[in-house]
């Protein structure tokens, strides 16, 4: 498979970090850039098209939206740009089910999703950034890789990875048969494949990829809010520290519904940026069952982070500090109590630090927003469900009207492919593979 | 035994091997001007049919078409010299559709030699190939058994199956690389000690047969073509008369005999430990992996118009002489039929291709080429592809002109040498159809509209050749233009054409003129093709201008990928194993992902991205 890096594509994607800030942003740059935007951009102002980099105002005609959305667009015309293509952003609200849709009205129109860090290292082969900068964008890359993808999946979709790779599986086994059918029809071993019944496999497989799609609906929220949680030893004051934080927010502390003892979540406002701040309260190592079931939860809440907040009271005599990372940021907690040590030092009492804590917390997760965040990964599976799709629906077509299996095997393979990028898997010899453990081929 | 020195024998080009892969080589490079030896150990078996007498078949047969539109010679010597002309894939799409024809085994041969022997330019000889000689990291020639030296610029090494060669047929080993022939036993001593790699694969041979003790009566017939289609370019039509062949089929009495004798097959007793390939199994394989089949085909093959010998297709094996004497009586028409050679397993060395670049020059030793068997293929066609495509590069580099290398989206013959030197092999490498990403457009009805212009910058591509092409081709382009331009009820001809229900009667009933112009079959064949696949062939096109733009990103030979540090460790020894030559090539190497070529684009900052600019509005409207 190709990897799909190709410089010439018109790509997309949502440049607002991940979470709901008050503002977002859609990038857009490449040689369809324009036509793209401006064909359903209704200015507030009309006239010329500026010649060099200007904002106007106006609203974009959407799919999916009744009302055209308000929008402020950044133009850059021509080649004068950080990626030497034209470059359009695109401003609006942040709220993120509006931005998935405007992403996918643009993927729509021809652009492809952008790859993690693609604006970037097209930034970078066009001189407009140094070496050092271009190993940053290397380990953002390298967030495609299959392990995190995997990880990110499961995240995102509780176990959607699974039902995927069945799918992708059973098309293997399509494809297969079909290819046997080109490369050995004149063995006898190969059965025919049916016309209705490579057409039913085709139904099938279509139902399935809807189902899959429909089931990524409705996680937006699951998918972007930035999961914040505060961890640490007992009375480490996470308690104390999160009713500090949220303390000003509306009442909207809630406890989830049937877990009465698992956690505490509520909406935190980081400088703009929303996340869910997620309290690992009652960390007692519980006797009872319902207390267990607790403990399992508060586990799976800390392992599904994006960030945690590692809680450590000033006057606490054990010392194991844990190595700062990107997703973790050491918090003292009771600073009132005793003299404060290197680090960001909070009180709930007095509410030291906890504006400064705030600034981190957008801090740390805007520095990792090019990555791929949950965000990135449902836009990214609905973008390959749907070319997934639409493959699926022209080998049906082709099915219909024509004897050409070598056409149906085009869609398919392109198909599975599409399913791969979810996965991060290509086809290789699998194909081939197949045919011999299950045909006897040759003379 | 003479001590005098001998005067060394001075070519620019020695060719190792007069198979299907050498006298391709021979012959493209003396035909390119270059003084050329082609050293065989017997040379009554230049283009040799081995295995069985057949040439093409599904994606072998589009292989022919392209090395006869480059001006090789494999497809005119089979359209001469074949028995029996079969179509596969007759009821598919036009890009499946695959040439296949039995050969008259002798008369190829003898075609083959003959060609040989006419060709200016062109020695053959019987010697035995000793070892290589090299000066420095260059090669510098070939030395032969009692002492003989033959200088060369290049050396192309063809020698099949004949490296350390091992025959088996049951417990009984014989060293040789085809029954009746030697072993070459000096050559992988030699590429060892230059430090290739060389591993073992194994290939089989069924048992022939005596037409004569053959009960034709119980056999099924399985005649040709009555229209055949034929390899050659060259070719108008086929004038000698075909022969039938025929089917039967192995049973359960078989079978019971090859499992009760199973410890005896050299593959399952130990005595074999390499591997053959798995589309080519042996019917002791049949029987053991597709233990629930009742019965597997065999096609009785004649190899010639003037002997009976019968090659039986599909149960080639390695089982002990007795047990095939008591199996062949146990088949439906074999009853009482004589047993001429035994059939057996061969063993040989091949040295994995990775060590190659895509002209298959080794990357190693400047000036050898490797090309057929000895790079883990199998298959006439594939080997002949090599050799052809060796040969022309032996001959650019000695006449100081640019290297020819077909990529993925030109030929099967630019996918195969891709796989070889890109992926490796793990298995003998044969082509199959689904091993090309663009096989709509690698048909065989066109392989000359793809490479005829390319064998005639490069020089094999002779007058006579150039003459019939520029015809089709025109009349091609007078049709293409004709359909576009005639307007009848507000729609061209083109876009009638694209309703399937549409034929070519019903376009010349529309405008008469047309009949003359399509006087060619094969022409109005084209137009119909690239209708019927349509839109389709639109998007190859444009899959196949997305894959050039990382091929055209070449990469420096002198990359030292070690120094990379943002690679991966493994990214880092696959991409200095493989050496690629492009980012494109880089991306198809087994373990190499996106981000490994992401890295590559950054450290190479080969160019610029592109800068695009596009059309677009003049006003906000």
């Amino acid at each position: 498979m190709i990897p799909r890096l190709d410089l010439h594509d018109t790509i997309a994607a949502i440049a607002s970090p991940a979470g709901p800030a008050m503002r977002g942003l859609v990038r857009v740059t490449g040689p369809h850039a324009w036509s793209i935007v401006l064909d359903e951009f209704l200015p507030d102002h009309p006239g010329e098209l500026p010649c060099h980099a200007e904002i106007r105002t106006g609203r974009l005609t959407l799919n999916g939206l009744r009302t055209p959305l308000p929008v402020q667009l950044a133009l850059w015309p021509g080649t004068r740009t950080y990626t030497c293509q034209p470059l359009i952003e695109i401003h609006t609200t942040g709220s993120i089910p509006i931005l998935n849709l405007l992403l996918s009205n643009i993927l729509s129109r021809g652009a492809r999703l952008a790859q993690p860090g693609e604006f970037t290292l097209r930034a970078f082969l066009n001189g407009r950034m140094d070496l050092t900068q271009a190993e940053a964008v290397l380990g953002v890359i390298d967030a495609g890789s299959p392990a995190q993808l995997d990880a990110a999946l499961r995240q995102l979709a509780g176990g959607l990875a699974g039902p995927i790779e069945g799918l992708r599986d059973r098309l293997i086994d399509v494809l297969a048969h079909l290819e046997a059918n080109l490369d050995f029809a004149h063995e006898p071993d190969v059965d025919f494949l049916a016309r209705a019944e490579l057409a039913g496999e085709l139904a099938r497989a279509s139902a399935s990829v809807s189902d899959l799609a429909k089931k990524l609906v409705g996680r937006d929220r699951a998918e972007i809010s930035p999961r914040v949680v505060i961890a640490g030893a007992p009375n480490a004051g996470k308690s104390r520290l999160f009713n500090a934080l949220i303390g000003r927010e509306v009442a909207i502390v809630s406890e989830v519904a049937g877990t009465t003892r698992d956690y505490l979540s509520a909406q935190l406002d980081c400088d703009g940026l929303m996340v869910e701040l997620i309290d690992t309260a009652g960390q007692e190592a519980g006797q009872t069952d319902i207390e267990r079931l607790a403990q399992s939860f508060r586990s799976e809440q800390v392992n599904g982070a994006h960030l945690i907040l590692d809680c450590v009271a000033v006057d606490t005599l054990s010392d194991d500090v844990v190595s700062p990372s990107l997703d973790r940021i050491r918090v003292w907690t009771k600073a009132d109590l005793s003299e404060v040590r290197d680090g960001l030092a909070t009180s709930a009492a007095t509410g030291r630090g906890l504006n400064e804590l705030r600034t981190a917390i957008a801090r740390h997760l805007l520095e990792r927003s090019e990555g791929d965040l949950p965000a990135g990964t449902a836009t990214r599976c609905r973008e390959s469900l749907a070319q997934a799709s639409q493959a699926l629906e022209s080998a049906s077509r082709t099915i219909a009207h024509s004897q050409d299996d070598e056409l149906v095997a085009i869609d398919l393979l392109s198909a599975i492919d599409s399913l791969g990028e979810v996965l991060g898997r290509a086809v290789d010899d699998e194909v081939l593979d197949r045919i011999f453990r299950r045909f006897c081929i040759g003379k | 035994m003479s001590s005098a020195r001998l005067d060394p024998y001075r070519y620019d080009v020695i060719v190792i091997g007069a198979g299907h892969a050498g006298l391709e080589a021979g012959l493209a490079a003396a035909r390119l001007g270059c003084r050329t030896a082609l050293l065989t150990i017997n040379a009554d078996a230049v283009g040799q049919m081995s295995c069985n007498p057949a040439i093409g078949g599904v994606a072998k047969g589009q292989i022919v078409r392209e090395i006869d539109a480059l001006g090789g010679a494999m497809g005119w010597i089979t359209d001469a010299t074949a028995i029996q002309f079969r179509l596969l894939n007759r009821g598919k799409g036009p890009a499946m559709h695959s040439p296949r024809a039995q050969c008259d085994k002798k008369a190829y041969q003898f075609l083959a030699k003959l060609t040989v022997e006419e060709q200016e330019n062109l020695t053959l000889r019987q010697e035995m190939v000793e070892g290589l000689l090299v000066e420095g990291d260059r090669i510098a020639g070939v030395l032969v058994r009692g002492g003989a030296v033959y200088k060369g610029k290049a050396v192309v090494v063809t020698t099949g199956t004949f490296l350390q060669a091992l025959m088996h047929t049951g417990e009984v080993k014989t060293t040789g690389g085809r029954a009746g022939d030697s072993s070459a036993e000096g050559m992988s001593g030699s590429l060892r000690s230059l430090g290739f790699e060389l591993n073992r694969f194994k290939t089989g041979t069924p048992p022939r047969l005596n037409g004569r003790t053959i009960d034709f009566t119980k056999v099924a017939p399985q005649p040709g073509d009555a229209t055949p289609v034929v390899f050659s370019f060259l070719t108008d039509k086929i004038e000698q008369p075909q022969l039938q062949c025929h089917i039967t089929h192995t049973n359960d009495q078989v079978h019971e005999l090859i499992r009760a004798n199973l410890h005896r097959a050299p593959m399952y007793s130990g005595q074999i430990a390499s591997t053959g390939p798995r589309y080519c199994p042996s019917i002791e394989d049949k029987v053991v992996r597709f233990a629930d089949r009742d019965a597997h085909q065999i096609f009785l093959e004649p190899e010639g118009r003037n002997t009976r010998e019968y090659y039986c297709n599909g149960i080639s094996t390695s089982l002990p002489r007795d047990v095939q004497e008591a199996i062949i009586p146990k088949i439906a028409g074999l009853e009482h039929a004589e047993i001429m050679r035994f059939g057996y397993a061969v063993e040989y060395d091949y040295a994995p291709p990775t060590q190659l670049s895509a002209t298959l020059e080794t990357k190693s030793v400047a000036g050898l080429y490797f090309a057929g068997q000895i790079n883990g293929t199998t298959g006439y066609e594939e080997a002949a592809a090599q050799g052809l495509v060796a040969g022309i590069n032996a001959a650019l580099k000695v006449l100081g002109r640019e290297p020819f290398v077909l990529d993925r989206s030109q030929a099967y013959i630019g996918v195969l040498i891709d796989d070889l030197v890109t992926k490796g092999v793990d298995e003998p490498y044969r082509m199959f159809t689904s091993r090309a990403e663009y096989r709509l457009v690698l048909r065989h009805d066109n392989a000359d509209l793809r490479l005829t212009e390319l064998g005639r910058a490069i020089g094999l591509v002779d007058d006579a050749r150039w003459a019939r092409f520029e015809k089709r081709r025109n009349s091609i382009r007078a049709i293409t233009e004709r359909l576009d331009t005639t307007r009848l009820e507000g729609m061209s001809l083109a876009q009638r054409l694209k309703r399937p229900e549409t034929t070519w009667k019903d376009l010349v009933a529309l405008d008469p003129d047309l009949a003359e112009l399509g006087e060619d079959t094969t022409v109005v064949e084209q137009i119909l093709v690239e209708a019927r696949y349509g839109g389709y062939i639109q998007r190859q096109a444009e899959q196949v201008a997305r894959f050039r733009r990382l091929e055209d990103k070449p990469i420096p030979e002198s990359m030292d990928y070690h120094a990379i540090k943002q690679l991966r460790v493994e990214a880092r020894e696959q991409l200095s194993r493989v050496q690629p030559r492009s980012l494109g090539q880089a991306g198809r190497i087994r373990g190499i992902s996106p981000t490994d070529i992401a890295v590559l684009l950054i450290v190479l900052k080969s160019g610029p991205a592109p800068r695009l600019d596009s059309p677009r509005p003049k006003s906000l409207a």
